[in-house]
């Protein structure tokens, strides 16, 4: 039986937040509230997804004006499988110490 | 707090921008990603520490990718190839150098060699920076821990102020030191005075004589001085041999002494001077001379001086051998320098010029008031009965005779120095520089260099920075076994120093070289 990739605390929940609403874009912002991660930790974690193809991106118009275009992801099919992979083992890590993929 | 707000705001905008400058160039979008989410955060303290966040991000992400190019060729490719072929027979080789960097590459094996090499530079020119850590390094293994007890065989006579308002001002006369030589003897004590007697007595001519008679009684060590002006030199009392390679220029030279009065000297059981010698560039005493020469260049009359009478031994070093009535002093040098000093049968540790380090994590010796030895008397059952056996060290202590000295204890009578290194050497409780000692650090230096210029052409950057973190415990952690086991003092610091360089050296090389366009960068 294949090893699966081991993948961090962190890199699980954000898999998690991701995958409540898979086809959501989602903000760096609210991404970091609900899962209780800071934006240092968080967007090395956003930037290694994208390398790899689990994540995609684009820039949103904003809803108020006089804002400017908001970056948003959410998962590709991809990243949904591996997702799914580890749906379960993830878990919110606020207070947790920093982690990345390994 | 209100006025604060729109400050918090604008330090917030500064860290995003800062970590889109940090943040290598074909990362751009990730940095307006970032900074633009803060437009979309109300709370300024929330926008602050998000912004905060973001340089943390960029900092990361621009080390992330530190070590991770293959391919060895360059300048230190036969280094490299050398590594590669123990990595292979270790059957390692393989997935190690699949990681290695482009370092080695691309010419920055040099420039790291370059630093190490400048560094090592200034460690043998003893550069400030470097003794500066290492002597405060030292003196915190020593303050540390609280004061040990030590023996109590020498015990300060104290020229105190309760002396002074008893005896009236200093100089006193001589019949006084006739008196207290007399007491001391009495005592059973052996006698040293750290001061040295060089005139005549003008008010009470007989006094010298009382005085000498005094001396003559009993077992007693009389000081000199240094002064390039200074007497002729008199031979030293026991002669001294230097065994080894030739050493006495490690030694460190006066230009002349001021000897005592030749009535005094007839009957003294030994000279040696009191100078404290080099102090470090920061005033404080750690290490003391135990013998010193004549200069070449001191005197007109130096030629006419045997050789081997031109070393003198110190106050201290004489002590000690009076008190084991031992016939001379032999000197140990190897080619790093002096090794060890024997007086009595037992060797006494050195470092290169002869010099000893007294244990200041021992207690100060005892201390005695000459008008208390006066007034006691040497009746059995007083404090002066307690003398015997003892070397009784007299010296100034009161303020106004200014001989307070800087230690790594703090302000100590000079007196109070030679005691407790007297009390170390007879009691084996001196600490150890030796001659070598330097060139174990700056081979410990140049071998921890090589390490990490080697791990960060083939280490993953967790193992880089761990090996290096690793390596200055390891480093730090020997040189306080050794202190704590032997007494030993190996400063770890500088290969401390070279190392933390080299490391950083290796991560601004690996940030600024992100910026440029690579093919391993995309791969």
């Amino acid at each position: 039986m294949p090893r699966r990739p081991n993948i961090s605390r962190q890199t699980r929940a954000l898999l998690a937040a991701f995958l409540d609403q898979p086809q959501r874009w989602r903000h760096g912002y609210d991404l970091s509230k609900e899962i209780g991660l800071k934006s240092g930790t968080l967007y090395p974690l956003l930037m290694r997804l994208g390398e790899q193809d689990l994540l995609e991106s684009r820039w949103q118009e904003a809803e108020r004006p006089g804002l400017p275009p908001r970056h948003v992801y959410r998962l590709t099919p991809t990243g949904v499988a591996l997702a799914l992979d580890h749906a379960g083992s993830g878990a919110a890590v606020s207070g947790g110490r920093d982690g990345a993929m390994a | 707090v209100t006025a604060a707000r729109p400050r918090l705001r604008r330090l917030a905008v500064a860290a995003t921008r800062h970590a889109a400058r940090v943040l290598p160039a074909r990362r751009a979008q990730w940095a307006e990603a970032m900074r633009r989410e803060l437009d979309y955060i109300e709370d300024d303290r929330a926008a602050l520490r998000w912004a905060l966040g973001c340089v943390v991000s960029s900092y990361r992400t621009r080390l992330a990718g530190l070590p991770r190019i293959p391919t060895v060729v360059g300048p230190a490719s036969k280094l490299m190839r050398a590594l590669s072929a123990v990595l292979r027979w270790a059957g390692r080789g393989p997935r190690v150098l699949a990681r290695g960097s482009s370092f080695l590459a691309r010419g920055s094996t040099w420039l790291l060699l370059a630093l190490l090499a400048v560094l090592v530079g200034l460690r043998i020119a003893d550069w400030r920076p470097f003794t500066l850590v290492r002597d405060n390094l030292f003196d915190g293994y020593q303050t540390a821990a609280p004061a040990t007890p030590g023996s109590d065989r020498v015990v300060v006579i104290e020229i105190d102020e309760a002396s002074l308002a008893a005896l009236g001002r200093w100089p006193w006369s001589r019949a006084v030191m006739a008196d207290l030589t007399r007491h001391l003897t009495a005592a059973g004590a052996i006698v040293g005075f750290d001061m040295v007697f060089a005139e005549p007595e003008s008010r009470s001519p007989d006094a010298d004589d009382r005085f000498a008679q005094a001396i003559a009684a009993g077992r007693v060590v009389l000081g000199q001085a240094f002064d390039a002006a200074g007497d002729a030199v008199l031979p030293p009392v026991a002669p001294i041999a230097l065994r080894g390679p030739p050493a006495s220029a490690q030694l460190p030279a006066f230009g002349g002494l001021v000897n005592p009065l030749p009535v005094l000297v007839e009957h003294a059981a030994g000279r040696g001077f009191f100078g404290l010698g080099e102090l470090d560039p920061d005033g404080v005493v750690r290490h003391l001379p135990m013998l010193s020469r004549l200069s070449d260049r001191a005197l007109p009359a130096a030629d006419s001086v045997a050789r081997r009478d031109r070393l003198i031994p110190g106050l201290a070093l004489e002590l000690a051998r009076v008190a084991r009535s031992a016939d001379g002093i032999a000197v140990d040098a190897t080619p790093f320098g002096i090794s060890g000093i024997e007086v009595g049968g037992v060797t006494v540790p050195t470092g290169r010029s002869g010099e000893v380090w007294p244990n200041f994590s021992i207690a100060s010796p005892r201390g005695l008031s000459v008008i208390g030895v006066l007034d006691g008397g040497a009746a059995p059952g007083s404090f002066a009965g307690s003398l015997a056996g003892k070397i009784a060290i007299v010296g100034g202590t009161a303020a106004g005779l200014h001989d307070l000295r800087q230690t790594p204890v703090g302000p100590m009578p000079g007196v109070f120095l030679i005691a407790r290194t007297l009390n170390d050497m007879l009691s084996g409780t001196l600490l150890w520089r030796p001659a070598w000692s330097d060139l174990v650090e700056i081979a410990l230096m140049i071998a921890s260099g090589l390490v990490v210029i080697v791990a960060a052409g083939v280490a993953g950057r967790r193992f880089f920075v761990t090996l290096w973190l690793v390596m200055t415990a390891a480093t730090f952690g020997a040189s306080g076994a050794l202190y704590r086991s032997y007494g030993l003092l190996i400063d770890p610091s500088a290969s401390a120093i070279a190392t933390t360089a080299l490391v950083f050296a290796v991560l601004l090389i690996s940030v600024a070289r992100q910026d440029r366009p690579s093919v391993a960068l995309v791969r």
